[in-house]
């Protein structure tokens, strides 16, 4: 089962904060190798939907399965007693990076090892000579291994971003979850993080779900849209099929002015 | 608004001064020792100077000190002017605090003295005071109070200082405490001999057997008089005459029912009654300190011996003096007449009644009582506690009526909303309300007392103008033992804060963890210092230790609280960051939480380190070690020069302690 099972399911997922229902009866299947786009306007529900996939969301108790690789995250409201290692088959990338600041970015890297090493082992930080060396060359592979030695907080928001896909990258994910990473980044970084997203995704087949508010990074560097509007999924297809009326469907009519002056992006 | 405010305040204290002044009535404190818990013996004595305060037309009020010193300065600077002190103590008393003997007490089975004693373990193997003197110094060794007779004074004379044995070379620990702690350290085992005396021990075979069956006499002294009574003699002749007339009958006057009263008060006092006395009473104690000083003169290694000649000499020719004022104790006849005719009170109850009334009434007619004294009385009207309420609350409110009406804004200001005025108005209101409430029972009233007595403190002034190095060597390696009791403490608060920091915040553990941990923090922050390290002397005997322990658990309340502040104040980000990884909670906590955290854990650390220096001075009050013993003691026997060189040790100590710490804090943060 656990070779044939997608990378991620999702099945009749809702989740509320008091009133407010975050996300309604979402239904999403990502397989493997595929990069996706979770599109769509500002509380429309993408972030709360990632971390339900991750489990740092609990959704309600009505809810189906979460599962990734077949792991299972979450049921019914509950975490599931494996989601541990549900969580260390995925990468997840944080808007604002969530790198332990006052630690060297290289021990922020091994951090990702911490997932399969036993509890007080990683407590007492005895990492192996091979996450050590795995470090090294995520480092190095993501372009920011000359920072290794500095502390995370000494480090500008690309670098520091680019680190916690190194983390991914030393977890092993075997897929990567990314909520807003650029939108805290200059365009030149936001340009790198997403080639090296795309990149991993088409050398290493790592399977991507990243959210984005910019529909245009969106376009480049994905094949699928999934678009969320008020808590529902009202689109879910290959990235072409978002045209002009679908976008003003999903981004409400404000939407128009913008394209009819910046026009639709290519 | 804080000009209006406190107009109000200085107007209100000057009302409550004028209040206070109103009494016309004299008053006389009396001052007692407490040897044992200060409140018991407070609670005793109650009755006595209730009974006291009616019958003699006086406003009587009860003070008690934990030690001698602290009766005798009071009694020095009149904020006492009768007192219940014991031989040593009221010697001292006569020299140096314008003090003279007028009673003394008896037992309530008619005895006129107690002993000194040496207790020791139950299954110690010592059997006499030959085997306690073998000085081979493996004996830690208990004396009582520096001033206590029977706890110090009278073991020195009679055992140490007549076969000039030197306790501090004779046992390996010299310790000193009160009886009950002696006691106690003794059954338990950490001291192996202590002193002690026999009324200490009688009153505890009935409150405490369980402590005396593990205790063993092996030493008795000779008799020694019990305690006097003694007043300041420059208390008016009508006054002295009065006090004396009540002590001397009480407990034997009036009809059956009030000596009934009276004798139930003093049985609990341990007292059948009192007798007169003068400061003849001090000539056995003053004896006692003449072997004393013989008998060091005679050993003193140091001495040439021209100097040792010349000193015994002069010790000798006081003690002829002595037994020359020996034979004019008149005084004692009296006492024997009044003995007899109580002792003929008892036997004969059917018989004339008035005996020692009439032999009191013979002897003060020597001095005999202006007429006119109870025009003077006139009773205080009793405020009690809801009349201070009453008027505290009646006085908040004048003041914030005063203020709502007065804080409405001028025009062309920005409105004020009503109920932010009567807000302001109340709380201004309320707390004027509760420092009316509070004037009389924390004494505001003395206030004018500061700059009366100005020149009495002066004298504590001038003897710290005349330092005395003679120590400072001590004092030093003292203080080094105060910042390593403090050094311990805190490192084991930080051992016992950190879990306590990490389990009561809010983004850690689960209510139903965080609720417990939060009380047992506030449970340790709660109790002072002074009281831990005092249950922990029951366990770990006197000492540093004991310090190390109480600063250790107060301070982890104290840390426990700030880490906990420290945690919830992280950012959320890293941690679910470390989650994300699929990392266990432990490591969450190893990886995210601790690194945001550490700077600022350090630096509350090292504040508290500063912090405890401090305290770790005051715990030498209770016999735990370091400086603060040294200066507790100098403080009680009067050493001023010394004092003020330890007093100045300590500050310069401190302040290097708080110097080095702020600069590793800046590097921290």
């Amino acid at each position: 089962m656990t070779d044939t099972a997608p990378a991620l399911e999702i099945r009749d997922v809702t989740k509320s904060y008091g009133a407010m229902r975050a996300i309604e009866n979402v239904n999403l299947t990502v397989n493997k190798g595929e990069m996706v786009a979770l599109i769509g306007p500002s509380g429309s529900g993408k972030s709360t939907l990632l971390r339900c996939a991750t489990g740092l969301v609990v959704a309600d108790e009505s809810s189906g399965p979460i599962t990734i690789f077949g792991d299972k995250v979450q049921e019914g409201g509950k975490l599931s007693a494996k989601v541990r290692r549900a969580r260390s088959r995925v990468g997840f990338i944080f808007q604002q990076f969530n790198l332990v600041r006052r630690i060297s970015l290289y021990k922020n890297v091994l951090l990702g090892a911490l997932g399969r090493m036993p509890t007080l082992k990683g407590a007492m930080g005895s990492f192996s000579t091979e996450d050590r060396r795995k470090a090294m060359e995520a480092l190095e592979r993501v372009g920011v291994k000359d920072h290794a030695g500095k502390r995370a907080s000494d480090l500008s928001g690309g670098q520091q971003q680019r680190g916690a896909i190194a983390r991914a990258m030393v977890q092993g994910a075997e897929a990567i979850f990314a909520d807003e990473p650029i939108a805290s980044l200059d365009p030149v970084s936001a340009r790198r993080v997403m080639r090296l997203l795309r990149d991993l995704n088409q050398e290493d087949g790592i399977t991507v779900v990243v959210t984005l508010h910019q529909v245009d990074y969106a376009m480049k560097y994905c094949d699928r849209a999934v678009a969320l509007k008020a808590g529902q999924v009202i689109y879910d297809g290959p990235i072409g099929g978002l045209g002009r009326d679908r976008l003003i469907e999903i981004y409400g009519d404000e939407y128009r002015d913008v394209i009819d002056e910046e026009g639709v992006p290519a | 608004m804080m000009t209006r405010f406190l107009t109000a305040l200085v107007a209100l204290v000057t009302f409550a001064g004028l209040a206070a002044a109103q009494d016309e009535r004299e008053t006389i404190v009396f001052g007692v020792v407490a040897t044992e818990q200060s409140e018991n013996v407070l609670h005793l004595w109650e009755p006595f100077v209730e009974d006291m305060a009616r019958d003699t037309g006086f406003n009587v009020e009860l003070r008690s000190a934990t030690d001698y010193a602290g009766v005798i300065e009071a009694m020095r600077a009149d904020q006492v002017q009768v007192a219940w002190l014991t031989n040593a103590s009221g010697l001292e008393a006569s020299r140096r605090a314008n003090a003279e003997v007028f009673a003394k007490f008896i037992y309530p089975d008619g005895q006129l003295g107690y002993r000194s004693i040496i207790i020791v373990p139950e299954d110690s193997p010592m059997q006499d005071i030959e085997d306690l003197l073998v000085c081979d110094g493996t004996v830690n060794f208990g004396l009582g109070d520096p001033l206590s007779t029977s706890g110090t004074l009278v073991p020195q004379a009679y055992i140490f200082a007549d076969r000039g044995i030197d306790p501090q070379t004779c046992f390996n620990q010299v310790t000193s405490a009160s009886h009950e702690q002696n006691l106690l350290a003794v059954a338990n085992g950490q001291l192996d001999a202590a002193t002690n005396n026999t009324t200490n021990i009688d009153r505890l075979e009935r409150a405490r057997p369980d402590v005396l069956e593990r205790v063993r006499t092996i030493w008795r002294s000779p008799l020694i008089q019990t305690d006097p009574i003694m007043w300041r003699t420059d208390l008016s002749p009508e006054t002295k005459a009065t006090i004396q007339e009540f002590f001397l009958t009480y407990g034997w006057r009036g009809d059956a029912e009030q000596r009934a009263h009276e004798q139930a008060v003093l049985r609990e006092l341990e007292m059948g009654g009192f007798l007169p006395a003068t400061n003849e009473h001090f000539l056995p104690i003053m004896r006692l300190e003449l072997t004393r000083d013989l008998a060091e003169a005679r050993s003193d290694p140091d001495l040439d011996e021209a100097v040792r000649a010349e000193r015994i000499a002069a010790i000798e020719a006081e003690m002829a003096e002595l037994s020359e004022r020996e034979h004019l104790v008149a005084a004692r006849d009296l006492s024997a007449d009044i003995a007899m005719a109580r002792r003929e009170m008892v036997a004969n109850p059917d018989g004339p009644q008035d005996q020692v009334t009439n032999l009191v009434t013979t002897y003060l007619q020597d001095s005999p009582r202006p007429e006119g004294r109870a025009a003077q009385i006139n009773r205080r009207p009793e405020t009690g506690q809801i009349g201070r309420m009453m008027i505290g609350l009646i006085v908040g409110l004048i003041v914030a009526i005063g203020l709502f009406v007065t804080s409405k804004p001028p025009k062309y200001s920005p409105a004020r909303m009503p109920s932010d005025r009567i807000i302001d108005a109340a709380i201004w209101g309320g707390l004027v309300g509760l420092l009316v409430w509070s004037f009389w029972p924390a004494e505001v009233f003395k206030l004018p007392l500061l700059a009366e007595n100005a020149d009495r403190m002066g004298e504590y002034v001038a003897g710290f103008a005349r330092p005395d190095f003679s120590e400072a060597g001590n004092y030093l390696r003292q203080i080094v033992v105060t910042v390593q009791i403090a050094l311990w403490g805190t490192f084991f608060a930080v051992i016992l804060a950190i879990p306590l920091g990490l389990l009561g915040a809010s983004n850690i553990a689960p209510f139903w963890i965080r609720r417990p941990v939060r009380w047992v923090m506030d449970g340790l922050r709660a109790i002072n210092e002074l009281v831990v390290a005092a249950v922990f002397v029951a366990a770990v005997g006197l000492g540093p230790f004991a310090g190390v322990l109480a600063l250790a658990f107060h301070t982890a309340g104290v840390l426990g609280k700030l880490f906990s502040e420290a945690v919830e104040a992280i950012e959320e980000g890293p941690v679910e960051g470390v989650r994300a990884t699929g990392a266990g909670p432990l490591n969450e906590v190893t990886w995210a939480v601790i690194p945001q955290v550490i700077p600022l854990w350090a630096s509350y650390a090292l504040y508290r380190f500063e912090s405890n220096t401090r305290s770790a001075t005051i715990l030498g009050l209770i016999g735990a070690g370091g400086i603060g013993q040294v200066l507790y003691e100098n403080i009680r026997s009067f050493e001023y020069g010394k004092t003020a060189v330890v007093i100045g040790m300590i500050i310069i100590a401190v302040t290097l302690v708080d110097m080095m710490s702020q600069v590793l804090r800046k590097r921290l943060m």
